[in-house]
């Protein structure tokens, strides 16, 4: 099903008068406008949709609107928007314990942590990623994911799975938010437990199909053919706008229900605030639930996000849904979010107010 | 090369204190008086940050300065170019200041701007096949590496199994 466009003669004006859009960066005092901010922010890809009508596209850099783009992290919030449509409806049961569902993950730090504690990424369980410290997690995690064969005297867990098995606990689960990619591993697995199905399999199923998206996705796999659940999707930026869609109409597009309203109310009401803790400073007073970054903002904004960029950003006040793929020179989001959520909040003023 | 660093005002350029900022892979350079040292360095803005910093070993008489300095690398938070000068400042301030010699290009901090990382201007891939310095492959090159990483994240199938 193709998207609705407004017509040309109002694409190309509302592509004027959105570029032209001025705004405050966090931290300035100089404006910038909207176009500007593009620039700034390597960005590859835009769309946004206002009434369920796209009224601004464009493409950069490697990008076209038959290509696709690497989701990084936004994959999480597709492997937590499946683990949330099981909740609802009641396949999975958010206060089990990961054991009680996946038996093989032995006396794992995961064993004892509940399903609920995965989606929001409340366990505490050892993962560091300090780059620079050669015993660091991520690179036996980097090793063990690898497609590519082991070197000879390799003797660590092969694949993500087998990762999981052998992850050491560091705290009490349920204090905290510990923003760990691990979990979403953890979750896609549980989620394929449940299901019998890849998360590749089910999204296809669930999401890709009756959503009617005009392009396959892809993940990218382990050595053993499982999918990364916390990073691995590649997807083209329109249908990244019908996920938006999906998350903006309670479960709904082209008249179809595809999951329960239930689904996008539980995301939307987020995550424990007072866990959030003051790691992302950008993102002050949020919460993290499902997979999903809830703002807990004036407009109630809610967000998938991935690192050097990529964001499906929902504005149910303001009826608008904007995808951006980018590719900045440095992964964290702290660095973007500047010149990026308060051009989000202009343009959505300025929707409401012209539309 | 180093002429202020906090409570040690006016060092002298025997020291030899000097850092680099390469625009290549975002690489940093620099001797801290005794060692040489290595590492990265992000700019957005004025904002900076140091990381992965690491350096030879060596011992000498006095290593106060170096110390020092190496120890607040990592901790720097922005820095703001006037002329010939450079200062990193750090979360008390300004904590060291450069002055830039013809021989090292010491206040060039520069990252490519999005116009000019397209893939398209880089060149990346283009031609078949491609000319060597314009490949990006997998596992020998740091394919997800700014400037790489605006080809790549349009082809990851291309690096890894999907």
């Amino acid at each position: 099903m193709p998207l609705d466009y407004v017509s040309p003669a109002d694409f190309a004006d509302l592509r004027q008068k959105i570029d032209a859009i001025a705004f405050t960066p966090m931290r300035s005092n100089q404006t910038m406008t909207w176009e500007q901010s593009l620039y700034e922010n390597y960005t590859d890809g835009m769309l946004i949709i206002h009434k369920n009508q796209v009224v601004y596209e464009r493409y950069f850099g490697c990008l076209q609107e038959d290509g696709k783009h690497a989701a990084m992290s936004m994959t999480k919030s597709i492997t937590g928007l499946l683990a949330e449509i099981l909740v609802v409806n009641n396949q999975l049961d958010e206060n089990a314990l990961v054991k009680n569902i996946i038996p093989e993950i032995r006396d794992s730090a995961f064993a004892d942590a509940t399903v609920r504690q995965v989606m929001d990424m409340t366990t505490d369980v050892k993962y560091s990623e300090n780059y620079a410290d050669p015993n660091a997690d991520i690179w036996l995690y980097s090793a063990a994911a690898s497609p590519l064969p082991k070197p000879a005297d390799y003797v660590g867990p092969n694949g993500y799975w087998e990762y999981l098995q052998q992850v050491k606990r560091d705290g009490e689960h349920g204090q905290e938010f510990h923003y760990k990619t691990i979990n979403s591993d953890m979750l896609g697995w549980i989620v394929s437990r449940v299901t019998g199905k890849s998360i590749t399999q089910l999204t296809s199923d669930v999401l890709w199909r009756p959503m009617g998206a005009e392009q396959s996705a892809y993940q990218t796999v382990d050595g053993k053919g499982v999918p990364f659940a916390g990073g691995g999707l590649t997807a083209g930026l329109r249908d990244l706008g019908r996920i938006g869609l999906l998350m903006l109409n309670n479960g709904q597009i082209n008249g179809k229900q595809l999951f329960a309203p239930q689904v996008v109310a539980n995301i939307r009401k987020g995550g424990d605030r007072q866990k959030f803790g003051d790691g992302f400073p950008t993102l002050k007073g949020g919460s993290y639930t499902s997979q999903w970054w809830v703002f807990h903002n004036e407009h109630k904004a809610f967000a998938a996000r991935g690192v050097h960029g990529q964001t499906i950003y929902v504005d149910p006040t303001a009826d608008m849904v904007l995808v951006r793929f980018a590719s900045y020179p440095k992964a964290q989001n702290g660095f973007i979010d500047p010149t990026s959520l308060p051009a989000y909040d202009a343009v959505a003023k300025y929707l409401m107010a012209h539309r | 090369m180093l002429k202020e660093l906090g409570e040690h005002p006016d060092i002298t350029s025997e020291k030899n204190v000097f850092i680099q900022f390469l625009s290549e892979d975002r690489k940093l350079i620099g001797n801290s008086g005794c060692n040489n040292f290595f590492g990265q360095y992000e700019i957005n803005n004025d904002l900076l940050s140091i990381t992965n910093l690491g350096s030879t070993k060596m011992m000498c008489p006095d290593m106060t300065i170096e110390d020092a300095f190496l120890q607040f690398l990592p901790k720097v938070q922005r820095y703001e170019v006037n002329g010939a000068v450079l200062i990193l400042y750090g979360e008390n301030g300004k904590f060291a200041t450069f002055e830039s010699t013809p021989s090292f290009s010491t206040t060039q901090v520069d990252t490519l701007t999005a116009a000019q990382s397209d893939p398209k201007v880089m060149g990346w891939m283009q031609g078949f096949p491609p000319a060597k310095d314009k490949l990006i492959t997998q596992p020998d090159s740091n394919y997800f590496s700014f400037p790489k990483l605006r080809w790549s994240v349009c082809h990851l199938r291309e690096f890894l199994p999907t």
